[in-house]
């Protein structure tokens, strides 16, 4: 049985899928059955781990809180992949893979037994999912065996953030679900950056099937303030309109780039833990990346031979945070050449760029800004965008084509609005619209007649 | 869900060897045939409440010294180094684990799932490997420096610092942690026993620590806790207690301090309290009591935690509980055994190694594993017409059976009798030779089993001397074994019974005349007939003039009897 909770902008899900799990740990039956929640991130994760603490005082034994990811890889692809597919993994990897040679490096590193997290989605398909063309009769009957043990080992599934996910994954739960499994999804397709579609499409999917309910949605929000959702409820279909709880007005405000004051603001606002975001880096705004914790894999052989008396895992763990550092220190290139040396790796393009496909991006830019995507699940009392051309297109809704309306951009802007307690913020920076076919006057304008007043120093 | 098959590789004895178990099975084997050796090696993969995991860690001696030859002889002959690194030994102890019965040993056993059509195979392995082959081969080529012949290398100088252990998952390979591989335990009662006295109380105590710390519920812990604290209170009452912190009335204020003192434990946590208690059997401690005795309540205690352990997996192996037990005590202990293994939660598994005939009867048959060389051999599938014998006849000595050298089968008492007296006359054979009535006509359910074990063995022979009974069909079916196996012999009397034989036999004819008090002329026929209607008296007679200490009697062995003990022999 799969339940869809669909839930907006701050409408306090994490603590309700907290108190679910906790009301399904005391209704349970089998007690050595696991309650899985899953998240997207790591963040999230920490943020149900607070709130199964807050609520119970400790993590219940039988309650496994953990990624998306993790989950797939622990409890099915490296347990059942041997089984179903006759395809074993010992390792995984997060190695980020190019787009041309994804499928081919995929297949390549599972024959070193090692899953790539790009592929795991389809790996953990391939062991549940028995409708898949690509299944023979033996291994349908063998997903039958692995649904049968999974049911026999586990109480429930929670999701969060369930729009974070792709079809394929979508299609993973759904298989758990329509065996005999209870699979609770919550999510927002407003929010889905990522696909876009793929969680609106599942629940139109399933709309009247007997076996998908889909829970009212919960179009509350407690975070969110009137004057805000105002704005942010453009970027709704009607039956998701918001209606806030929150005891705040909510204030929707501008500032120009030509104000004496805009660097000083952008600064204080992220220093004083607010967010500031943008679509995409661009101009003198940069995303902080994330750190990559891992060699590729193809590095990690060449230097695993080289730890001597030591543990080759931890050893390369090491090398790469020496690399980092280096990085740091003395920049990309020499970095590289003295890590090459040191290895006594031979000069190839090839092994060099994997290298450096791994280092962390440290670019020239005035501001270092979060991206749209790793603001998603925060909030604070301030949120400022720092709009473009494509986002002031979005922001305004105008000459948007039908295509263009519930989109990656137009959903991204939902989740930037709706982040702010108190105040969102639009940081208009003229240098990004010199070559725009719409005035800065105009787009002033604008911005005035959504709402936005101008933001005076004294606020700031 | 039970371990049903164990597979070990370059262990110290075992280069080689599969065995498939039972929920309950009974190991049986000569001296030096594996048996504790197997259960150390079962101990390898599975967790052994012990907290010195080191013990996974192998020495030189754990490995295959045929082996590590092998490798070196490679070495030395310097064979190419595809043929070298397959050289290399590898110790490798691979169980099996079948039929989940319920939802939960499913969640247990779920993450090993292999790849096999049943879809219920479960296998994890225990894997002793260099961690760089290469270093490994150089290690050995440095101690094999100018070292041109295998006689002059010693097993012992193996590089073993090079390896390491891991307890993997054999489907995927991945390492297996210590809270996953909780879940499947041994237990391992030894034969070595007696060391139970030296050390007191300890172990019993272990046991019972165990026990008590998981089943005393929660409420029962708070009443220990309770009389715990009351128990301070007594000390804190009595009379000395109170004078040694009484204040001094010479100085007031030191009251303001002593007055706060209390006695409190110093053993604070629950486990440290119950593991102070030990067992008293009578008026004295057990450990006091004779080593029988403690040994049939260990094994008791054991069973009883084991049996209502609901959590994890537990494989409980005893060997020889035979030990030091006396008849009685053995009944019950083997009782209990069996009971407790198929009464248990399903968790539970039971290996037994004995070297006791009615251990093995009283376990069943099927349940029986024979190890035999670098094989393990299952009497599941011996016909059920050698358990209903054996349920009949509950003394009846397998043992003998399976794993004498030199057998001989003979119908019954009068044949053993014979042959018994008749060898112990000719001393230097005697010794060798053992003689099994079976107390019935056919043999071939003896033949069966006896070959499922020896066949091929030309270290065993294997004699039957039977009744003709005018009944040539039997004749011919027991006759087609001694055609076709070389270490079997059958023969049977020319005439329809021994008597008649032995009648005819040498000068037999005038000593049965003389023994029986027959007649000078009284025919060969009317001889035999005369022991025929008395078979038991008659024989006894007739051996014991044989074995008279002043005038023995010689008697000539019927040929059929002759030719068997010549083969043995």
């Amino acid at each position: 049985m799969i339940k869809i909770q669909v839930s907006g902008a701050g409408a306090g899900k994490t603590h309700c899928l907290a108190q679910s799990i906790l009301d399904r740990l005391a209704d349970r039956a089998d007690s050595h059955k696991l309650i899985h929640a899953l998240t997207f991130t790591n963040a999230a994760r920490n943020k149900i781990t607070d709130e199964l603490l807050k609520n119970h005082g400790k993590i219940p034994e039988a309650v496994v809180v953990q990624t998306v990811h993790s989950y797939l890889l622990n409890e099915l692809v490296f347990p059942f992949s041997p089984y179903v597919q006759g395809v074993s993994y010992t390792r995984a990897s997060t190695t980020p893979l190019s787009d041309k040679y994804k499928a081919s490096e995929i297949k390549r590193l599972r024959d070193l037994h090692i899953a790539h997290v790009d592929g795991v989605y389809s790996a953990a398909r391939r062991v549940v999912d028995r409708t898949l063309s690509t299944l023979n009769a033996s291994q349908k009957r063998r997903v039958d065996r692995v649904l049968e043990i999974i049911c026999a080992s586990t109480e429930m599934i929670f999701i969060d953030e369930t729009q974070d996910l792709d079809v394929v994954a979508l299609s993973v739960f759904e298989a758990l679900g329509l065996k005999a499994l209870d699979v609770y999804m919550v999510g927002d397709p407003k929010q889905a950056i990522r696909y876009p579609s793929a969680f609106s499409n599942f629940i139109e999917k399933h709309k009247n099937a007997g076996n998908v309910e889909t829970l009212p949605f919960n179009n509350v929000s407690r975070r969110v303030p009137m004057g805000i959702l105002s704005l942010s409820n453009r970027f709704c279909s009607p039956d998701q309109v918001q209606t806030s709880i929150s005891s705040k007005l909510g204030a929707l405000k501008f500032i120009e780039s030509t104000d004496p004051k805009y660097d000083e603001f952008i600064l204080a606002c992220k220093e004083q833990g607010g967010i500031v975001c943008i679509e995409m880096k661009t101009g003198r705004y940069a995303t902080s990346s994330h750190r990559q914790d891992m060699f590729h894999p193809d590095i990690e052989e060449l230097i695993r031979e080289n730890c001597g008396e030591l543990d080759s895992d931890i050893y390369i763990d090491s090398e790469k945070m020496i690399l980092d550092r280096q990085v740091m220190a003395r920049g990309k290139s020499k970095a590289v050449s003295g890590f090459m040396k040191r290895h006594g790796i031979q000069y190839s393009a090839q092994v060099y760029g994997k290298i450096m496909q791994n280092i962390d991006e440290h670019d020239e830019a005035d501001f270092v800004v979060s991206s749209i995507d790793a603001v998603k699940g925060l909030e604070a009392g301030v949120c400022v965008l720092i709009i473009s051309p494509n986002t002031y297109k979005y922001l305004t809704q105008s000459n948007l084509t039908k295509e263009n309306r519930h989109n990656k951009v137009w959903n991204k802007l939902y989740v930037a609005i709706t982040r702010a307690k108190s105040e969102f913020v639009v940081a208009f920076d003229h240098e990004l619209f010199q070559e725009f076919e719409v005035s800065i006057g105009e787009i002033r304008g604008k911005l005035v007649g959504l709402g936005f007043k101008e933001h005076t120093s004294q606020n700031g | 869900m039970y371990i049903s098959k164990v597979t070990i590789d370059d262990y110290r004895g075992f280069s080689h060897f599969e065995a498939e178990l039972s929920k309950l099975t009974v190991i049986i084997g000569e001296n030096e045939s594996g048996k504790s050796n197997f259960f150390s090696a079962l101990s390898l993969p599975l967790s052994n409440n012990d907290i010195n995991f080191n013990r996974k860690r192998l020495e030189v001696a754990d490995i295959n010294s045929l082996k590590i030859l092998q490798f070196y002889k490679s070495i030395i002959e310097e064979e190419d180094e595809a043929t070298i690194l397959a050289k290399i030994p590898v110790v490798k102890v691979v169980i099996e684990m079948r039929d989940p019965k319920n939802e939960y040993e499913e969640s247990l056993l779920k993450n090993w799932l292999c790849d096999d059509e049943s879809g219920s195979l479960y296998s994890i392995s225990y894997v002793f490997q260099p961690k760089k082959e290469d270093d490994l081969i150089k290690s050995a080529r440095e101690i094999l420096k100018g070292v041109t012949t295998i006689d002059d290398v010693r097993w012992f100088t193996f590089p073993i610092e090079n390896y390491d252990y891991q307890i993997i998952s054999t489907n995927n390979g991945k390492q297996i942690g210590f809270s996953e591989l909780k879940r499947l335990s041994v237990n391992l009662i030894g034969a070595e026993r007696d060391d139970f006295a030296q050390n007191n109380s300890v172990r019993s105590n272990n046991v019972l620590t165990r026990m008590l710390m998981s089943t005393l519920d929660d409420s029962e812990k708070a009443e220990i806790d309770k009389a715990y604290t009351t128990f301070f209170k007594a000390i804190e009452g009595t009379n000395t207690f109170q004078k040694l912190i009484s204040p001094d009335p010479d100085f007031k204020n030191f009251s303001d301090y002593i007055e706060n003192i209390d006695c409190i434990p110093n053993l604070p946590n629950l486990r440290s309290i119950l593991s102070n208690i030990t067992l008293k059997a009578g008026d004295v401690f057990l450990y006091q009591r004779g080593l029988g005795e403690r040994n049939l309540i260990h094994i008791l205690i054991l069973f009883e935690y084991f049996k209502k352990e609901k959590k994890y997996f537990n494989l409980c192996c005893i060997e020889e509980p035979e030990a030091h037990l006396s008849v009685n005590n053995l009944k019950l202990a083997t009782d209990f055994i069996n009971k407790s293994t198929s009464e248990g939660t399903g968790l539970l598994q039971t290996l037994v190694s004995s070297h006791s005939p009615s251990v093995i009867n009283k376990l069943e048959l099927s349940n029986v594993l024979v190890f035999s060389g670098d094989k393990a051999i299952s009497l599941k599938k011996s016909s059920s017409d050698l358990q209903d014998y054996l349920r009949k006849r509950p003394n009846f000595d397998i043992l003998k059976l399976l794993f004498a050298n030199k057998l001989i089968l003979v119908e019954g008492p009068t044949e053993e009798m014979l042959i018994n007296s008749v060898l112990q006359t000719q001393i230097d054979k005697l010794r060798a030779v053992e003689v099994v009535s079976i107390g019935h006509k056919g043999f071939r359910t003896f033949l069966d089993i006896w070959l499922e074990v020896n066949r091929g063995n030309a270290e065993k022979r294997i004699g039957v001397v039977r009744d003709y009974d005018g009944e040539d069909k039997a004749k011919a079916d027991h006759d087609s074994y001694d055609a076709e196996h070389k270490n079997i012999c059958v023969r049977t009397t020319v005439n329809r019974t021994l008597e008649n034989d032995l009648a005819e036999a040498g000068g037999n004819l005038s000593v049965m005349q003389e023994v029986f008090g027959l007649p000078g002329d009284c025919a060969a026929e009317d001889a035999a007939n005369v022991m025929i209607s008395d078979k038991a008296e008659t024989m006894l007679a007739l051996c014991d003039s044989i074995l008279d200490a002043k005038k023995p009697k010689i008697v000539t062995l019927p040929p059929h009897i002759q030719e068997v003990i010549d083969f043995v022999s």
